[in-house]
């Protein structure tokens, strides 16, 4: 099915900002750091070029189907039949994704804000938002990241100098203590998160001028890298690489150490504040990605109808899924990165080499 | 609880079935009744603490040997 | 029938979202929490703990000092002292909370004070500090001999509860500083040991005294209720600091040893340094043979005195080397630093004279550092000050190998210190007043001082 609003290539990379952020800020570096210790930001150059990749296939995928999202792709370029199946494993992994992150989100705001809440009081209300912003279309989740997204560029920017007093470079030595092979391991771990830009081959069928697309992916791509790079390094050089590993919620406890001369205290509020709207966003967008596939895949007009029962769904699920937080990071390290590099790697990859192999492109639309 | 359940699920149904009921938009009433109604059967059998199959231990059960081993082979 | 359903289910939302929306399941009014202070923790008998907790009294901290004072000559009480005892901090805490009306709420919470005996016995029950939300990774940590608790019976002085007092002494930097997550960091590194600073308090009256309820199951209220039975300390002074091995109190640096752990450390801020100065041969023949020299004071030329500088920031550099099996450190310690005072007999714009006082800066510096090193080295045989980190760093095969029994290998290691500090600027004056030679005189004075 088609959207009829457009975006700009800057509101597309500032989403794709929305799309990774708010959860990798908060639970990535401590199980980077677990694998990388402190070589962490090592390892985020690393799968930024690995998530560069998937960037490529994404903009190769756009240039030669213009206009058609993911989802589409899949049916022009494997046929009907393979077709419809692969879009059905994206619609089930944005599915999954945004059920993960949805319980991410509630996880923390349980442990560290308010812990007599129960957990799915967390999800329902931010999910009773999302579906109302979702349905409402991309243009609409576009405007309200022009809202947020200064203050969450301000906010990171804010911790990493307010925290500047705390830092000390010599955490960050010795680089390469123990050869290439831990900073591919973290890698493996950050990729998890920095794969996710392959969200940009659905929405990006709504960026207008297509060609510019390219421009959205490297802003985004490297928008990220720098933001998460900030954090992870700010909290090793505050902290030391031995209890980043400890701390759970890394950015929050980096917020949490800030303090200008006595009265400027606890900024982790904040924080929290600004890091809730983000994760609106991205739970927003998987939501409205996976209800479009999903409309994509079953043939309909609209995607509208499906967004509250998905997002119903999607608050179940992420109940389902883990019986505790601990498994929700042993999933993050030990099995997403397997996950996530098939259907975010290798599916695109696939399509690009089976539409160059069959020859279609559909430039003239 | 159960009650409140199917209380938020009616309301889903209300946001759209009607107008797609009018519209005559079978398929569409089709695709959202079945996603909604998996949503009910997981609410309610969550509610009743029945058991049912987990995704993310189908997903670790075949990813987790996946990603063992591209950390093996890396890392 | 189309509109009835809708505002159905309008009322009915309206009805619902509050409930949802405002009723907050964690809210908690300021009326209804303890807002803690300052904790001190300490051990207590059957390997169980014991959790002390300052809590404001928000009324007297409104009314202020003065309020208490016209109640009747007691000092104002801005606080009360609770303790309880637990096999952890966790369950002690919760006890705590069967003794006041109130919630604890930690996050005002600036000091955390550790006993020598629950520090000799291991920082590992110190996880609650980091795990429960409330908590800041900013928090001061002290340590004292004895009991800690006895530290929250501070009276009021010019700040009201232990907490400030305590911050406020820290933050005159007269000490090093040690927060909860530098505490970690260096209790996790390998290469590391915590040293932490400590409270000294005078008089240490009622050493010994037990709070009322003794040991085993529930606490007890102590502080002011128990007046008579238990001496409050009067003053508090934060000098000297206790010495971990990995995560267990070892000994203890006596004042002189911090400081140079301060200096080896590159830690130190507004340090001031104190030299005696002998009593020079008052520039015989200098003054005389070069009328247009900077003169002494003349009367006291025999006279030995003091000279004061401070150091507003340092930067101390410790290398690591490996030469056939020796290890070997080297501490180079630079800084710039203004004089304070100067009783001694010398005029700082003399080059020889402020040569004199800057090498005996030097040479005092070294001395507290070559001080500290011994101690650690020999007597407590810790590294306590990140050696092995500084190795770690440097020369990662080399630690590889040490890395599992540092602390013994440390001991071997040799520690090079080179201090160059230097003089730079004077204050406000020049030469320590006095008359001035009969050669120079007053008009020599002016003459050269422009």
């Amino acid at each position: 099915m088609r959207e009829e609003g457009y975006i700009s290539p800057r509101q597309a990379a500032v989403l794709l900002w929305f799309a990774i952020l708010p959860t990798a800020i908060l639970f990535l570096p401590a199980l980077l750091v677990l694998r990388a210790h402190q070589d962490a930001w090592l390892s985020i150059i690393v799968a930024t070029l690995a998530a560069g990749t998937v960037a490529v296939a994404v903009y190769l995928l756009a240039r030669r189907f213009p206009h058609y999202t993911l989802f589409q792709c899949c049916e022009l370029i494997l046929g009907q039949v393979a077709g419809k199946a692969v879009a059905m494993v994206f619609v089930l992994a944005f599915f999954q994704l945004n059920a993960v992150v949805i319980r991410e989100f509630s996880e923390f705001l349980a442990t560290a804000v308010m812990p007599e809440t129960p957990c799915l009081f967390f999800s329902i209300s931010i999910l009773i938002i999302a579906i109302y912003a979702a349905r409402n279309g991309l243009e609409v989740i576009t405007r309200c990241t022009d809202f947020i997204l200064p203050l969450m560029v301000i906010f990171i920017a804010a911790i990493f100098l307010l925290a500047m007093p705390e830092m000390a470079t010599r955490h960050l030595l010795p680089v390469l203590e123990n050869g290439i092979r831990p900073v591919l391991g973290g890698a493996l771990v950050a990729w998890s998160f920095l794969g996710q830009v392959v969200i940009l081959a659905t929405y990006g069928a709504f960026v207008n001028p297509p060609r510019a697309l390219g421009w959205s992916l490297i802003t985004g791509l490297l928008g990220i890298a720098f933001f998460l790079g900030l954090v992870v390094m700010g909290a090793i050089m505050v902290f030391g690489c031995c209890e980043v590993e400890r701390l759970t919620f890394t950015a929050y406890d980096l917020a949490q150490v800030i303090s200008l001369g006595q009265f400027f205290e606890r900024v982790e509020v904040l924080f929290l504040a600004i890091w809730v709207a983000g994760v609106f966003i991205k739970i927003t967008l998987n939501l409205y990605v996976t209800a479009l596939g999903l409309a994509t895949v079953t043939g309909l007009k609209e995607y509208r109808p499906l967004v509250a029962p998905l997002g119903a769904l999607n608050i179940v699920m992420s109940c389902l899924l883990y019986r505790n937080i601990s498994e929700v990071r042993q999933d993050l390290l030990l099995v997403e990165p397997g996950w996530t590099l098939t259907w975010q790697l290798g599916l695109p990859l696939l399509l690009l080499v089976v539409a160059w192999l069959r020859g279609k492109r559909r430039t003239g639309a | 609880m159960i009650i409140l359940i199917i209380l938020a699920f009616l309301a889903i149904a209300y946001l759209d079935g009607p107008g797609l009921w009018r519209k005559k938009e079978w398929r569409e009433l089709a695709v959202m009744g079945i996603v909604w109604s998996l949503g009910l059967a997981l609410s309610l059998a969550a509610a009743w603490h029945w058991p049912v199959p987990n995704p993310a231990r189908i997903l670790a059960r075949v990813f987790g040997p996946v990603t063992m081993w591209l950390t093996n082979l890396i890392g | 029938m189309k509109a009835w359903l809708r505002w159905l289910a309008a009322s009915l939302l309206l009805v619902l979202l509050p409930a949802l929306t405002a009723g907050c399941w964690s809210r908690h009014e300021i009326e209804e929490l303890a807002v803690v202070g300052a904790v001190a923790l300490d051990a207590a008998p059957g390997d169980q703990v014991r959790l002390s907790v300052f809590i404001t009294l928000p009324r007297a901290i409104a009314g202020g000092p003065s309020m208490g004072g016209s109640s009747g000559g007691a000092p104002a009480k801005v606080g009360e002292v609770i303790s309880a005892t637990g096999s952890d901090f966790a369950e002690a805490a919760r006890r705590l909370e069967e003794l006041i009306p109130r919630r604890l709420f930690w996050a005002q919470n600036h000091v955390l004070i550790i006993g020598e005996e629950l520090a000799r016995r291991g920082l590992h029950s110190l996880d609650f500090f980091s795990r429960e939300r409330q908590m800041r990774l900013t928090m001061l940590i002290l340590i004292t001999s004895g009991e800690a608790r006895q530290a929250l019976d501070l009276p009021a002085g010019i700040e009201l509860g232990p907490g400030t007092i305590l911050t406020g002494i820290v933050r005159n930097k007269t000490t090093f500083k040690v927060e909860l997550k530098d505490l970690l960091a260096m209790w996790e590194a390998p290469g590391d040991n915590p040293a932490i600073p400590r409270i000294v308090m005078t008089p240490a009256g009622g050493q010994e005294s037990r709070e009322a309820g003794g040991g085993g199951g529930g606490g007890s209220k102590g502080g002011g209720q128990e007046g008579g039975k238990k001496k409050p300390p009067e003053a508090v002074a934060i000098k000297g600091a206790g010495a971990f091995r990995d995560d267990r109190l070892v000994g203890w640096l006596d004042e002189k040893e911090s400081n140079g752990l301060m200096w080896l450390r590159g830690e130190v801020r507004e340090g001031v340094v104190t030299v005696t100065l002998p009593g020079q041969g008052a520039g015989q023949g200098q003054g005389g043979g070069r009328p247009q020299d900077f003169p002494r004071d003349q009367t006291r030329s025999q006279t030995q005195g003091q000279a004061s500088v401070i150091f507003h920031r340092i930067n101390a550099q410790t290398t690591a080397r490996v030469e056939d099996q020796q290890l070997t450190f080297k501490v180079e310690i630079r800084g710039h630093g203004d004089l304070m005072e100067n009783t001694a007999n010398l005029n700082p714009d003399r080059q020889e004279d402020l040569q004199a006082i800057q090498e005996a800066v030097n040479r005092e510096v070294g001395e507290r550092v070559q001080a500290v090193i011994r101690k650690a080295q020999q007597e407590l045989r810790t590294d306590i000050f990140g050696c092995g980190e500084i190795l770690h760093r440097s020369n990662v095969r080399y630690w590889r190998q040490v890395r599992d029994h540092w602390n013994e290998e440390f001991t071997r290691a040799q520690i090079q210190v080179q201090v160059d500090l230097t003089l730079r600027r004077m204050g406000m004056t020049n030469r320590a007043p006095g008359k001035t030679g009969s050669t120079g005189g007053k008009g020599a004075t002016q003459g050269t001082a422009r």
